[in-house]
């Protein structure tokens, strides 16, 4: 089953090179990141109060397939979706 | 250093989507370090022209282009590598266009066979061909229309667009893209599809996207783009964006190479060829035409007419220009042949050859006009010649020329509606979904600026937001529309040369540039324009001899006139070209002109170049002797005697160029033309730093050099040519010779000829009440279809009753064609006339010659109704009891239907009341001194608030007397903006300005009559 947090969790993630995600710590644990499967990134809403989000659908090594955004505004993290 | 070109860019001419300005674009691509840029708006290439000024001046190669929507809604990329392949963009595109709504474009794509010549074609957005058979799956599909593409193309040709905008799906595509490409031996290219210059901009693009569905943000999710990645970005971000696709990033620079070396190249080669008596040349039959006209037009002509002449000839010729003067001379021939009046104006009118060829209405040599104005040995374009005809028969004109030449080499210029602060505020708000008081609030913001009122409301985050976004699209081009008269005629067929579009009217078609961009490209326009003097002239003459048996020949009159001038001078001019409105008839009283050359000047003087330049009021003192007449510097006197040291016309500026700069013509036309155009700033700035550079040179001193230069920059492009003044002078003179001999034919074809000029039809039949002329109203039993002369009053026709079209008055004159009309049931039942328009011609009083007041005649017309196909019968009225219309009431019906009423001046009715509560006439005023506080009341004929005046508004008050010119302050504005937009009937108290015999009032206080 999914689990959706539509604000997003706060994470703290540690980005690598190129600016993507490399791990990120959750309920206590580190994950690594193994695998970016998807990016996309949203701006909208501007005319009420701007959503400037980076999506990432990845894989970690301890068996987590997520989503994480950061706010690009803020450039703070969140986990927003949990996969089974 | 990774090298990368924007080779898919959007301007603002991809309508209602692209989010910048070409120019804009072009300074962000200079700012990224781009050597080149390509603009591909959407089947278009509007743009193109301000994209590639843009362009040279900063130093970047324009690469033009275009994106197609092909059948099936796929986008397609063309990039032009050549001559060849820019025709056949200009044909793709109007085959695109053609027979297509407005707005709208779709290429079958059988066209591309054969038309892919010169042109390299990028595979597209998402929207592409491939790309989309690709998200939906079908490999097969996209490889065989690759397939396809690269047939039509060739291979080195044709290129797979890759694209990366962080959307969903494309982190399959672009690899699919790249595979597809590999199996097929085809070369992959990066671009962006750039719809702004910056990620901020993004907000106006969604609200430009919400506009063009006329919806708002919020129900426009799935039109706008997801996200703010559209922007033009540098090569290190598309190096970011595409590690693993260096060789085609690499490939944009390579393509640009490849299509940034094309250059526009127009010019007269584009003409049909004009057929001359025995295959005789262009050159040849000019001089021949030319000096057989100069023995007609001036017998015995001076040595100076014959030098000029034959210099004009060998310019002409040498410009490659023969031809040119040939088909224009053919048309004016041909409109003469016809009856059809017609002048040139402009440039045209300083060339002496234009004048023998009856193009040009004065004689150059005698009014000292320049033709190097009009034709300069080293100017780079072609000159336009503008020509005036009768309004009400140009369409003859052009019907010739389409005969002449053949459908398929004449288009419209464009022109290019622009967003302006109302329309702006208007869509930005409901794509913003803002509530109806926000939008007032700033609606007034825009009106009056910032004020206490409006002040309150700037914490408005809202309001912030939707002023920003106006501020940012005004100016934006909106939609195409048709140039009032300006034509392209080509050669070739003229879908090859210039992409055209079918305009609104049926059977024209428009080319996608506008008259400046028509110039800059250097094809060469024709303007055909109606001009209401011209038909109003045709028509006085007429009238006259119809009336008297008299034939005029206004090419006689001489100029001299002492009359004619004295009733300029005391600004009896309503009525008459150019020289009617509320400014000159403030100026003419001071100025009194007593020869043609001061109407040339009265015309040029009331000018926003003159007015902001701060000109006019110099020259009028200096002409009054009030101050000396002083130069800037000795080396100015020669250019500005004529105009005692002011600057007045735009043949001043060549002149100051020369003269006090050492530029060439060629030099002084270009800064001329800088100088008047919009976003010309960069170049003006050169062209300043070369006149500074001139004027030392010449030993003018830095800070004089710099004061004149702000002087021209001041006067602008707001202007007039002596030359363009001089053939107005004409017309002015003209129409104020037949308002003063022949008043009434000449007021009967001014109403005729309705709307032209300053004043409306109203204020035009209270000025002949006020000469003395009956004017009668519209009569069933006596009027024409359109006003006539009658026992030398004014008889009013029926083109003035609402509703009253050709039909209409043609049942009427053949029932009346019987007999008189004696009755309602009567004219019904011989007219037939629907139940609406015969209620307006009762109103307009048009039956009133049955001695049956209106209100029974309505009554009377309710009974009838549904009774027309009924035998005449008598109709009880006797018991009917109904008051009839007041005089207040009859005029502001007859307002209501005709726009104008023959009874009193409403005010006449008011004054026993005015009198009593002391209110003054505007005939009283003169009575009164200066200074002197005093009430006065009137209809508001004229609103103006000129963005030359610094936010002064102008109200004119009608009486039965006269006018008054009433000049309200910023503040007494603000204060009153609502009653003086709202109320037609006002008093104003002010105190009473005088300056010679020129009256104003300057508001203090206003209320609506009735509550004074």
């Amino acid at each position: 089953m999914t689990r959706l947090w539509p604000d997003g969790q706060p994470i703290a993630v540690i980005s690598n090179a190129g600016q993507e995600p490399g791990r990120f710590t959750w309920q206590g644990q580190t994950h690594q990141v193994v695998e970016i499967t998807k990016v996309w990134r949203v701006d909208m809403d501007w005319w009420r109060r701007r959503v400037w989000r980076a999506y990432y659908k990845l894989r970690t090594d301890t068996g987590l397939l997520v989503v994480l955004y950061q706010d690009l505004l803020t450039e703070e993290w969140h986990l927003q979706r949990l996969y089974d | 250093m990774v090298d990368y070109v924007e080779l898919h860019c959007h301007s603002n001419f991809s309508l209602l989507d692209g989010a910048n300005h070409p120019e804009e674009l072009v300074a962000g691509a200079a700012a990224l370090d781009m050597p080149a840029l390509a603009l591909t708006d959407h089947d278009a290439v509007y743009g193109v022209p301000r994209f590639i000024r843009a362009a040279r001046e900063q130093g970047i190669r324009p690469i033009l282009g275009a994106e197609m929507t092909l059948e099936g809604g796929y986008h397609l990329t063309l990039l032009v590598e050549n001559q060849a392949g820019w025709h056949n963009l200009c044909y793709l595109i109007s085959r695109a266009r053609y027979n297509r709504p407005k707005g709208q474009a779709l290429l079958p794509l059988k066209e591309l066979v054969g038309c892919a010549n010169g042109l390299v074609a990028l595979s597209g957005c998402r929207r592409g061909e491939i790309a989309t058979t690709l998200l939906e799956g079908r490999r097969d599909k996209a490889l065989a229309a690759a397939r396809r593409y690269r047939r039509l193309f060739g291979r080195d040709n044709f290129f797979i667009e890759l694209q990366r905008h962080f959307i969903p799906g494309e982190e399959q595509l672009v690899p699919r893209l790249a595979g597809l490409a590999n199996s097929l031996g085809l070369l992959c290219v990066t671009t962006n599809n750039v719809h702004y210059a910056t990620r901020d901009q993004h907000r106006l693009q969604d609200v430009l996207v919400a506009i063009r569905h006329r919806t708002s943000l919020d129900a426009a999710t799935h039109l706008r783009r997801p996200n703010s990645e559209f922007f033009l970005k540098s090569a290190a971000q598309m190096a970011a964006l595409f590690p693993d696709q260096p060789q085609a990033i690499a490939n944009s620079r390579w393509l640009a190479e490849r299509c940034g070396h094309f250059e526009l190249d127009y010019g007269l080669q584009d003409l049909p060829q004009f057929a001359t008596p025995g295959g005789m040349s262009s050159g040849s039959y000019l001089r021949r035409l030319s000096e057989e006209a100069l023995l007609e037009r001036l017998p015995d002509p001076p040595l100076r007419a014959r030098e000029q002449l034959a210099y004009e000839l060998d310019v002409i010729e040498q410009s490659g220009l023969s031809n040119y003067f040939l088909i224009i001379w053919d048309l004016v021939r041909f409109a003469l042949a016809q009856g059809i009046r017609c002048q040139g104006r402009g440039s045209a009118a300083s060339s002496l050859v234009a004048y023998l060829l009856h193009i040009g209405p004065v004689n150059p040599l005698a009014h000292g006009l320049v033709f190097e104005r009009f034709l300069a040995r080293e100017r780079s374009t072609v000159p336009d010649v503008d020509l005036d005809f009768d309004a009400n028969r140009r369409e003859e004109v052009i019907q010739y020329i389409y005969e002449q030449y053949g459908r398929e080499h004449l288009a419209m210029a464009c022109t290019l509606v622009t967003f302006q602060a109302r329309s702006a505020l208007r869509d930005v708000a409901k794509a913003l979904g803002l509530a109806p008081e926000i939008v007032a609030e700033a609606a007034q913001a825009l009106d009056s600026g910032p004020t206490p009122e409006t002040a309150a409301v700037t914490d408005n985050a809202s309001l912030h937001l939707l002023l920003d976004l106006c501020r940012q699209i005004e100016d934006f081009p909106r939609h195409l529309g048709i140039h009032s008269g300006g034509m392209v005629i080509t050669g070739a067929p003229i879908m090859s040369r210039v992409p055209t579009e079918p305009a609104a009217r049926p059977g024209r078609t428009v080319v996608q540039w506008d008259k400046d961009g028509l110039e800059y490209a250097g094809l060469i326009k024709l303007d055909v324009l109606g001009l209401g003097i011209l038909a109003a002239l045709t028509e006085s003459l007429a009238l006259i001899q119809e009336t008297t048996g008299q034939t005029i020949d206004l090419g006689q009159l001489t100029f001299d006139d002492p009359a004619v001038y004295a009733m300029i001078a005391r600004a009896d001019t309503v009525g008459v070209f150019q020289v009617e409105s509320e400014a000159q008839a403030q100026m003419l009283p001071r100025l009194k002109p007593h020869c043609f050359a001061d109407l040339v000047v009265a015309i040029s003087l009331i000018r926003p170049g003159p007015v902001q330049g701060n000109m006019v009021h110099p020259f009028m003192r200096r002409r009054l002797g009030l101050e000396a007449v002083t130069y800037l510097h000795p080396l100015l006197q020669p250019a500005l005697e004529e105009t005692l040291g002011v600057v007045l016309f735009q043949e001043q500026v060549l002149k100051i160029a020369r003269d006090f700069a050492g530029f060439s013509p060629g030099q002084g036309e270009g800064l001329r033309r800088a100088l008047g155009a919009k976003r010309a700033e960069a170049e003006i700035e050169r062209l300043r730093d070369s006149f500074l550079v001139g004027a030392q040179a010449q030993g003018a001193p830095a800070d004089v050099a710099g004061c004149v230069f702000e002087q021209l920059r001041a006067f602008g492009g707001f202007s007039f040519a002596k030359s363009h003044a001089t053939s107005f002078a004409v017309l002015v003179y003209q129409s104020a010779w037949l308002k003063h001999y022949h008043f009434v034919p000449y007021y009967v074809a001014l109403l005729n000829n309705q709307p032209m000029g300053y004043w409306n039809a109203a204020v035009l039949s209270n000025e002949a009440k006020r000469h003395g002329v009956r004017v009668m109203p519209v009569d069933i039993n006596h009027s024409q279809a359109r006003c006539t002369v009658e026992d030398e009053g004014i008889r009013l026709g029926f083109n003035y009753v609402k509703g009253m079209g050709e039909a209409q008055v043609d049942r009427l004159l053949a029932g009346r064609a019987e007999r008189p009309f004696t009755s309602l049931a009567d004219f019904g039942r011989r007219t037939r006339l629907g139940r609406t328009v015969v209620e307006n011609l009762i109103l307009a009083g048009a039956m009133d010659s049955w001695g049956v007041p209106r209100r029974h005649l309505l009554w009377e017309l309710g009974t009838l109704h549904g009774q027309a196909d009924e035998l005449a019968l008598a109709f009880p009225t006797g018991e009917l009891s109904l008051s009839p219309l007041s005089a207040a009431e009859a005029i502001l019906v007859e307002q209501e239907v005709m726009g104008l009423s023959t009874g009193d001046h409403l005010l006449a009715l008011h004054r026993p009341w005015l009198v009593e509560e002391g209110i003054l006439s505007s005939g009283q005023l003169a009575a009164y001194p200066a200074g002197q506080r005093v009430r006065v009341a009137g209809l508001v004929v004229v609103h103006q608030s000129p963005p030359t005046a610094k936010g002064h508004h102008f109200i004119t008050l009608e009486d039965e007397e006269g006018m008054t010119s009433v000049i309200v302050r910023p503040l007494v504005y603000s204060q009153y903006r609502r009653l003086l937009h709202s109320s037609r009937l006002l008093v104003v108290e002010g105190t009473l300005q005088k300056q010679d015999t020129v009256i104003s009032l300057l508001a203090r206080h206003i209320t609506a009559m009735g509550t004074a």
